[in-house]
């Protein structure tokens, strides 16, 4: 088969015709989208954490800054302090495979 | 003209009404129904996937930049659409024969072997490999318009050019055999 019959049989397809009901079953999902209401925001779920945090926050403050600083407590910079160096290997490493993932699967997902 | 009616519905879309899609809907179903079904080959399902990529382009209407026009980015976000489809749910492989009845072979002889030998070419373009066979979806659809297929696909025009000669060399490298199967 040469290059201009594979043209002619992959150009000279013939159109098939929408079905009589397709544009009113589209705009039946359309009208349905339109006027669906937002989705609520998981508040149920998202305020365990988020007051969870914010404790969290509050007694790091208050353990440094407050009266009870002077007392012996745990000393949450200075473990910060010791940690850090180990961490940040893990962080950088954790960066690069992740853009390695990311990029990964962009490639895939195109194709290319 | 078309595309003064696309910017002006959208533009009604966009401040509230949503009936103003129907006019885009049932001037862009034929197309993305038949771009649908060159991924397919399947009627029904071609309806379901243009169905959805109209719901999706509702839904995105906003993320048309006019600096295209909105035949060009519906036909983007269909393509990615369908194929990411195909990816998830590849069209079922049909024998090579199926289709064929008893009474084609009392129709004249070279009707059959053409209209069979086309047949037979498209179904094989399912059978390559997806970036082959996106380009040469798309580029027969687009009537052989390298530019459309490259803003469809989203990619160079170069690499368009380059898929569809290797995509038409694989093709043309299987078809002697394909054809030969199904004439037994």
């Amino acid at each position: 088969m040469n290059p201009e019959d594979l043209d002619r049989a992959l150009s000279a397809e013939p159109d098939i015709v929408p079905s009589s009901g397709f544009a009113a079953a589209v705009m039946e999902s359309v009208r349905a989208e339109a006027t669906a209401p937002p989705l609520p925001f998981p508040w149920h779920r998202a305020w365990p954490l988020a007051a969870g945090l914010a404790a969290a926050v509050v007694w790091m403050v208050a353990s440094q800054f407050g009266p009870a600083a002077a007392l012996p407590g745990p000393d949450v910079f200075g473990w910060f302090e010791t940690i850090a160096p180990m961490a940040t290997g893990w962080v950088v490493s954790g960066l690069l495979m992740s853009i390695a993932v990311t990029m990964l699967s962009l490639r895939m997902v195109r194709g290319r | 003209m078309s595309a003064q009616d696309d910017a002006a519905d959208v533009a009604k879309v966009l401040g509230g009404d949503a009936s103003a899609f129907e006019p885009i809907v049932r001037r862009w179903q034929g197309p993305l129904i038949n771009l649908a079904y060159r991924f397919c080959r399947d009627r029904g399902r071609a309806e379901d996937m243009a169905q959805e990529a109209f719901l999706r382009a509702y839904r995105g209407l906003r993320t048309w930049r006019r600096d295209a026009a909105f035949s060009t980015w519906l036909f983007a976000l269909a393509s990615n659409f369908y194929r990411s489809e195909i990816r998830r749910l590849p069209p079922l492989s049909l024998p090579l024969d199926a289709g064929r009845t008893v009474a084609d072979r009392t129709l004249a002889r070279p009707a059959i072997d053409d209209e069979h030998r086309d047949r037979t070419v498209r179904r094989a373009v399912l059978g390559l490999p997806a970036k082959y066979r996106d380009v040469l979806t798309l580029f027969y659809f687009h009537e052989m318009d390298v530019a459309r297929t490259a803003t469809s696909l989203g990619v160079p025009e170069g690499t368009v050019k380059a898929r569809l000669s290797r995509g038409r060399d694989i093709l043309r490298a299987k078809l002697p055999r394909l054809l030969g199967r199904e004439s037994t």
